[in-house]
């Protein structure tokens, strides 16, 4: 795999630009802004609407995006785009009939976007239970099976922590939960842009993507769901696009993914994240897992050398995606990030990462941590240029 | 320079901590003189830390600054650092 070609791709990394913030969002190729600019530039259109035949040719693009993100995910199922993972998983909140003492199981683990949907629907009598993690961001899987109890219908987990990386078993989880009559819902905002994803395998109900951290535009999100729920859900928005009939005072309901897209919908995008996919397959998750694993762990080398720094989760690259967080002595994570952007160029995040119970509560961190995310375009030379400033920093300070 | 020559960015809210983000309209040549007359914790090449009674400020030679954890709804306080570090 040749990465400096793989470079060229991204138009961002031309200027001098070390982006280790890819877990926030990822920089987009340029068939990507090419799919996008073709869309705008030759056939924008609306879709599912006009008989002409720029209108038909954006529909069939879209939705032919829809396949390709389905037949990425392998799984037997539905996908519906969204605006952004967070959106995808509060159309599962909204549009599951919940009733009064029904459960949902959550982890210390997530991120803001799989916690806030669920806790508002206790208001409608729902209960909220959350399941404690280590710092490495382990589960007990016994505890998990003695929690769901006959009321818990749905266990809400993500694949791969923000924070510090750790992979979860969602397999496994998916089963346990599953033999106990509970839906599983999995946050796959950290896991589907760099895992090979088998959701025929993980067996999960529901299954939530950002489309823009896997290279997709930005506005863009996935939602999948197996196919028994298509009638089960409740559409967000209804109107224009989700019906096939309209009487008086009632509609029937179309019988595709368009039910759950109310609205002209984000087409430049989605057919970009289209264009994504078709990206990602061209290099292969698997070249995509391995590189990330050899600069995660080309990193993580590095900062165990230097004294006064810290690194949060597992010691073995393979259990965990190419997210490091970490604090240089107490210095706070804000200031090594906006010394690495000026002094160094390089963008990293920093804080609590949307995920307050896993920064602040289990890792401790109250100031949060410094985090660095790693993708397929990403360099152990780049590595080097940060280590050396973070190795400043060090000394220094 | 006083602080409408700076943009002023809350970086995060939570729990009590925002830290702020100053942006110069125009970037500064050298740190201001007036730092002389404040408490210096840290002199690197290209930054100064300073300690304020109440907080950090990271300061950069073109006139980028973080004002460090002060407490939620601090945006007149982190006004006043700029003006002091500005003089
Ligand atoms: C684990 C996790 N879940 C959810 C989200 C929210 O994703 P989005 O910004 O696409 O809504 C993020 C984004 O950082 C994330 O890391």
């Amino acid at each position: 795999m040749d990465i400096e070609k793989i470079r060229e791709d991204f138009p961002q990394l031309r200027h001098n630009f070390i982006y280790f913030d890819s877990g926030a969002t990822a920089l987009k190729p340029i068939p990507v802004l090419q799919a996008v600019r073709d869309y705008y530039d030759k056939y924008s259109t609306n879709i599912g609407r006009g008989i002409y035949k720029t209108s038909h040719k954006a529909t069939v693009a879209y939705e032919k995006s829809h396949h390709k993100v389905l037949e990425f995910f392998q799984g037997d199922g539905e996908v519906i785009f969204t605006k952004n993972c967070t959106e995808a998983i509060n159309i599962v909140a909204h549009g599951i009939d919940w009733k009064p003492q029904d459960k949902i199981i959550a982890t210390y683990l997530e991120h803001n976007s799989n916690l806030l949907p669920w806790f508002r629907l206790k208001k409608f009598g729902v209960v909220v239970e959350l399941l404690k993690c280590d710092p490495e961001g382990n589960i007990d899987l016994n505890e998990l099976k003695q929690r769901i109890d006959n009321h818990t219908r749905l266990v809400a987990i993500t694949h791969a922590s923000n924070v510090i990386g750790t992979i979860l078993p969602v397999a496994e989880i998916t089963e346990i939960s599953h033999k106990k009559g509970a839906m599983v819902l999995i946050d796959g905002a950290q896991g589907a842009p760099h895992l090979e994803i088998k959701l025929n395998e993980i067996d999960c109900d529901f299954y939530a993507v950002s489309g823009h951290k896997m290279m997709g535009p930005t506005g863009t999100g996935i939602l999948f769901f197996k196919k028994k729920y298509f009638d089960e859900l409740n559409p967000l928005n209804l109107g224009g696009g989700t019906v096939s009939d309209v009487y008086t005072d009632s509609y029937k309901l179309v019988k595709n993914w368009e039910r759950f897209e109310g609205g002209t919908p984000n087409i430049a995008g989605g057919i970009g994240l289209g264009a994504a996919v078709d990206y990602l397959n061209a290099i292969g998750m698997s070249e995509i897992r391995k590189h990330e694993i050899e600069l995660t762990a080309y990193f993580m080398d590095q900062l165990r050398k230097i004294d006064g720094v810290r690194i949060h989760g597992k010691m073995e690259p393979e259990k965990r995606t190419g997210v490091v967080s970490f604090r240089i002595k107490d210095i706070p994570s804000h200031r090594i990030a906006i010394i690495a952007d000026e002094v160094g160029n390089v963008a990293i995040r920093s804080g609590l990462h949307c995920a307050f119970l896993m920064t602040r509560d289990i890792l401790k961190e109250e100031q949060g941590t410094a985090r660095a995310s790693f993708y397929i375009y990403n360099t152990k030379d780049e590595i080097d240029h940060f280590v050396e400033i973070i190795k400043k920093i060090a000394k220094d300070e | 320079m006083n602080k409408s020559n700076f943009e002023i960015f809350r970086v995060c809210s939570r729990g009590g901590h925002e830290y702020y983000h100053i942006i110069p309209k125009k970037e500064l040549n050298d740190f201001p003189e007036n730092v002389q007359k404040l408490s210096i914790a840290e002199k690197k090449d290209k930054y100064l830390v300073l300690k304020m009674p109440d907080c950090k400020v990271t300061l950069f030679k073109g006139g980028r600054m973080l004002i460090e954890d002060l407490p939620e709804g601090s945006d007149t306080r982190a006004q006043a650092i700029v003006e002091e570090i500005m003089g």
